[in-house]
């Protein structure tokens, strides 16, 4: 969904639920909630987004969103889906891409990391984690 | 046009005859010959136009946005719609998955006649050790070629030396034979549509195009694929259909188990026909095997955003491989659980006629949508048959689950 022919941008459409690359092209995980500030004369700004099933899961709500938050809550080392300044991504077009590479952003996508590291790149063939 | 340009196209076309070929097919065709003969033929007539319509729009949104299907439906419809689909898609593709690995294990079973229990474990292990070993399009090329022995079926048909006349006028009689009910016309017509008309191949279809890197340059490549393979498949789904109604409806023969398929087969062909036969199936079931392992896996990697897919080395897709791993290995488990994979089958086929809204309804909108597609967005012609076909399915989810109690699965 490329915003070049657009003067504006939509939180909704561009960057709400998106897809997010990390700085190698490699897909990190969707913006599953988004912070707004207000300002002194009552604006909003954007000041960061956070990934990852905690987020995800307050926003879908119920219990089954309850649930989805405690399990990554109770995965994670640190605070589950932390958040992201709106500083972090280097492109809005054509997809949503961070400057960093996963490799450099210890905060996100943990389950990933632990899977393949101690799982997955153990079998023959399964190729490095760690790139 | 190059050769090896004319060769790829070849190759596409085949794996989308290989890709719409399954179990659900197998099953439902040889059923619904046995009982209803031709008379439901138009039914797939109507799901190959539907499914081609559907499956040109998702590999045309995927070409244009370099998004697949199910990414779209989330950051279209939001979360919750995005979740309450996955789900479905989920648990009616996981059930095809244990469906498909009983198909290759029967398979085997024809050509060794050891039981297909003795041959689930080996046959999830061939998945898996294929799927971890080559890359995706070798194997879609090779079970899209072997698949193509299942045109046996089409040879079989006429080797039955068929009153045609009677073929004709049975197909062109769109209500049940004497004796049968129209509930359960009803039913087996949407065990059809749900057994033709299958999400996971849309899904399938338009994640295969974004890893293949499509562009507007593929169009005419993509539209090929769906033009002459999912119209292939059709005639192949009514040659099954024919041959159940040349060798079982005269005999009041119902179809209770799957090697009972190619028994028509066999009949017409002898031995040389059950093994091309048993080969097409095993083809068949095993290209959908990966196929439903794999869109089950790109869904759930979508809604969430992993990364996904064969193009990265497994460790850097490590979520979506523990996945897959997992689904299959449950497969296996469940199919061992002796559970009648034909039951399994007619289930799983009916829930997904349900909830093909779902699945189309997104593909629809974003289609249409013109900031997004731009030049490219829908025709007449596609929104026509679109609209047609979602409405249609929309009747469908409401009366599938009424007539499925109403004729206990279409035994009563």
């Amino acid at each position: 969904m490329s915003p070049d022919h657009r003067s504006t941008r939509s939180l909704r459409l561009d960057l709400l639920d998106q897809q997010v690359l990390d700085g190698t092209e490699r897909p990190v995980g969707r913006v599953d909630e988004i912070e707004l500030e207000a300002g002194q004369d009552g604006t909003l700004a954007v000041t960061g987004f956070r990934l990852g099933g905690a987020a995800l899961g307050r926003r879908v709500g119920g219990a089954v969103g309850h649930a989805m938050t405690g399990t990554c809550r109770r995965l994670a080392d640190d605070e589950a889906s932390p958040l992201l300044p709106i500083e972090s991504l280097k492109d809005w077009s054509p997809r949503l891409t961070l400057h960093r590479a996963l490799s450099e952003l210890p905060e996100v996508a943990g389950l990933e990391r632990w899977l393949g590291k101690h799982v997955v790149s153990r079998i023959p063939g399964g190729g490095d984690a760690r790139v | 046009m190059s050769t090896s340009k004319l060769f790829s196209f070849t190759l596409g076309t085949l794996s989308a005859i290989g890709g719409f070929i399954d179990i659900g097919d197998l099953v439902a065709d040889a059923l619904v010959g046995a009982r209803f003969g031709l008379r439901l033929a138009w039914v797939t007539v109507l799901a190959v136009v539907g499914i081609m319509c559907y499956a040109e729009m998702s590999g045309r949104i995927a070409a244009v946005t370099k998004r697949p299907a199910f990414d779209l439906a989330r950051s279209r419809l939001g979360p919750r719609y995005g979740l309450v689909a996955l789900v479905g898609a989920f648990l009616v593709t996981g059930l095809l998955v244990m469906a498909e690995l009983s198909g290759i294990a029967f398979s085997f079973q024809l050509l060794t006649d050891i039981s297909y229990l003795f041959w689930v474990p080996v046959a999830g292990l061939v998945v898996a050790l294929f799927l971890w070993a080559l890359p995706f399009e070798i194997l879609e090329r090779i079970y899209g070629i072997v698949g193509l022995s299942m045109l046996v079926f089409v040879v079989a048909v006429w080797q039955l030396h068929p009153d045609w006349g009677h073929l004709w006028h049975s197909a062109t009689t769109p209500s049940p034979t004497p004796g049968e009910t129209w509930p359960i016309y009803a039913f087996l017509g949407i065990t059809l549509v749900g057994a033709q008309m299958t999400p996971y191949e849309m899904f399938f279809f338009s994640s295969g195009g974004v890893e293949h890197g499509w562009g507007p340059r593929s169009f005419a490549e993509m539209r090929t694929n769906v033009i002459v393979g999912f119209p292939l498949g059709g005639l192949l789904a009514i040659a099954i259909q024919a041959v159940a109604l040349v060798v079982f409806y005269p005999a009041g023969i119902q179809v209770e188990h799957i090697t009972q398929t190619v028994l028509p087969v066999v009949v017409a062909l002898g031995k040389v026909g059950l093994a091309f036969a048993a080969v097409g199936i095993f083809a068949a079931t095993f290209g959908a095997t990966m196929e439903t392992l794999f869109a089950t896996g790109y869904d759930i990697a979508q809604y969430f955003g992993w990364s996904y897919g064969k193009l990265q080395p497994p460790a850097q897709a490590a979520r979506f491989t523990a996945v897959t791993a997992s689904l299959l290995f449950v497969s296996v488990a469940l199919a061992l659980t002796t559970l009648n994979p034909i039951q399994v089958t007619i289930v799983a086929v009916v829930f997904s006629a349900m909830l093909l809204p779902l699945a189309f309804l997104p593909v629809l909108l974003v289609a249409n949508d013109h900031v997004v597609m731009g030049q490219y967005r829908n025709g007449k012609l596609s929104n026509a048959i679109g609209v047609v076909t979602l409405g249609v399915s929309c009747l469908i989810s409401v009366a599938a689950p009424v007539l499925l109690v109403y004729t206990r699965g279409g035994s009563g």
